[in-house]
């Protein structure tokens, strides 16, 4: 019973994770519509230099995380410049190959010119686990599933009752007419561009506090089963991306306590493989199951 | 010219070969990051033909990529409506779901009183069967060579064909293709059944050079590159596929001051390629100035 119990509340926060990434996914192909594969990699970067402070000044938790949002902000920028400023075909393949080659050149960087005492990351306030019987709670994981539950519970609020999350869903559903109503669209892709990175990197922050270290190839994992995880929720609409990221996250955490990495990896691959080839090619199938996706409810309520 | 740049000539035939595939799809306007599943089963199963049962190289490669066609077509259908980024991610995971296969997969035989196979994580070793026809890499790269320029002659035939105006038809907008008569379907199956035997191929003779096969090698890496380097040469003739793979194999590997900060400096081109060349080195206008591709009195 208490393997259960410490799987699911493992789950719960590997599930938080995967949410808050893909959020930021989610935020990014709405309004940009690019898929930015290289999102993870620049969090991870700017964690790391966030890192730098506490190594070196011995700044706490909180300092560190701000001071890697702050940076995570400014690469973001960056990356707004790069892959859809610069880049003259912004949308299929180029694009996404373009984030790949981000990608690639940032986690080479990151190799390259931060050793390996660089992935000691700060703890989370020198707060341990909590333990309940023999259940043990991180406080950078309750953290975790709480600051997801919270910003993804509030952002219908956000979305549809503030200014600027009205600008943002009228960005995300129409460009043309956005800017047609006065909605500044450069300016405000190049926040939702620093925002998402911003928001990655508090995730990241949050992981690498509870593991004590944050190194390369973390980035690539959670980004790769974030990005699916956006994929299939996008037919559906943002309201699931918290749902379906606590649910993989607990089939992650139970299958690798029932047979081991293996089973994890195949079972989770399978699982994300049928959900991307029924919801997304077919979102007709979501549509008997009941799960309209935010464009066909608009359309059904007009 | 000495054996290391006759190997180096090999490993590039070989991964023009994926390069080839993935520029294949792309044509038709399918961006994937999995043709490395298709050459690692190429590598096994040829593999595994010529080393637990004594086939000539050529006939496993032949059985191999037959093999790999059933699968690609098989897949190609299962995916044909997916597009874009889904498709990239779909594709993706299927070649990690592969390359998690091949870790598991465990098929051993004791030939003259050694243990060979494949043997999951440790990999497939001892895959001899050109050295055991006493030749060298020369005469191997030459028939290897002999291959590929073979695969490029019938894709460069393609490419002028009508059926290559199709597939770019198909790859700029398959909902317009199919408005004008194309059966879309059909094509895309086909695409993946070709692009999937051809990367068999380079999988095949690439397993015979190196002689040692594992899983880590197939890894998102392999099937990243591939579609790198069909973008470096350019999307308007399969050669840009051989260009992008020399540029990176034969240029950045071989050169000792840069090959530290090879992926660094490899990712920097291709990024600076995207903004300044979009559709690669030899694109569509600079093939039909080559004659590479049939002048058209529409095209730019």
């Amino acid at each position: 019973m208490n393997s259960i119990l410490q799987n699911f509340a493992d789950g719960l926060a590997l599930g938080s994770i995967y949410a808050l990434i893909g959020f930021s996914f989610f935020l990014l192909y709405g309004t940009h519509r690019i898929m930015n594969l290289a999102l993870g990699s620049l969090a991870l970067a700017a964690c790391l230099m966030g890192n730098i402070l506490h190594q070196s000044v011995g700044l706490n938790f909180a300092a560190v995380t701000l001071a890697s949002m702050l940076v995570a902000g400014v690469v973001g920028y960056l990356s707004f410049f790069v892959l859809y400023q610069l880049l003259p075909d912004r949308t299929g393949a180029a694009s996404l190959v373009a984030c790949f080659s981000l990608w690639m050149l940032i986690e080479e960087m990151v190799t390259h010119y931060f050793s390996a005492n660089a992935y000691r990351y700060v703890s989370f306030f020198g707060l341990g686990e909590y333990r309940i019987g023999t259940l043990s709670l991180q406080a950078a994981d309750l953290t975790l599933i709480a600051l997801a539950i919270l910003l993804l519970g509030l952002l219908p609020w956000f979305l549809h009752r503030s200014t600027l999350g009205l600008a943002v869903y009228g960005l995300t559903d129409d460009p043309a007419a956005a800017a047609w109503v006065g909605v500044p669209i450069r300016r405000l892709r190049q926040q939702c561009f620093m925002v998402a990175t911003a928001l990655a990197a508090l995730a990241l922050s949050l992981q690498g506090a509870k593991l004590g270290q944050l190194p390369p190839m973390m980035a690539m994992g959670l980004t790769l089963k974030a990005l699916v995880l956006t994929a299939v929720c996008q037919p559906l609409g943002y309201r699931y991306l918290l749902p379906c990221g606590l649910g993989l996250g607990l089939i992650e955490c139970f299958a690798l306590w029932y047979g081991g990495a293996t089973m994890r990896d195949a079972s989770v691959l399978i699982l994300l493989l049928l959900l991307l080839i029924t919801w997304q090619g077919r979102s007709k199938i979501a549509w008997r199951l009941g799960v309209p996706s935010d464009s066909q409810r608009r359309g059904r309520s007009e | 010219m000495n054996e290391a740049a006759w190997s180096l000539g090999v490993t590039i035939a070989c991964m023009s070969f994926l390069a080839m595939s993935a520029y294949l799809l792309l044509l038709a306007g399918k961006l994937s990051f999995g043709q490395q599943m298709y050459f690692g089963i190429g590598a096994y199963a040829t593999a595994m033909l010529t080393s637990l049962w004594g086939w000539n190289l050529w006939v496993a490669s032949l059985v191999a990529a037959a093999i790999n066609a059933l699968i690609g077509g098989s897949l190609a259908r299962l995916l044909r409506d997916l597009y874009g980024a889904p498709f990239a991610v779909a594709s993706l995971l299927l070649a990690e779901l592969c390359r998690l296969g091949f870790s598991q997969f465990e098929f051993t035989r004791t030939i003259h009183g050694e243990l060979l196979g494949p043997q999951g994580l440790n990999g497939f070793g001892q895959i001899r069967w050109v050295l055991e026809q006493g030749w060298n890499i020369r005469d191997y790269a030459l028939v290897v060579f002999g291959f590929l320029v073979s695969v490029l002659a019938i894709f460069y035939l393609i490419e002028n064909s009508r059926t290559g105006l199709r597939l770019r038809m198909l790859g700029v907008d398959p909902m317009l293709a199919r408005c004008q008569g194309i059966r879309v379907d059909h094509y895309q199956v086909a695409v993946g059944a070709v692009a999937a035997c051809v990367a068999s191929l380079g999988g095949g003779f690439y397993a015979h050079s190196m002689t040692y096969i594992e899983p880590a090698l197939f890894d998102l890496m392999m099937g990243v590159h591939a579609v790198l380097y069909a973008y470096i040469g350019g999307l308007g003739s399969v050669l840009g596929a051989l260009l992008g793979v020399a540029f990176d194999i034969g240029i950045l590997a071989f050169i000792d001051t840069i090959r530290q900060h090879r992926m660094t400096l490899f990712a920097m081109v291709m990024l600076i390629l995207l903004i300044v060349r979009p559709r690669g080195i030899l694109d569509e206008s600079l093939a039909r100035r080559l004659r590479l591709l049939p002048r058209s009195r529409h095209a730019p």
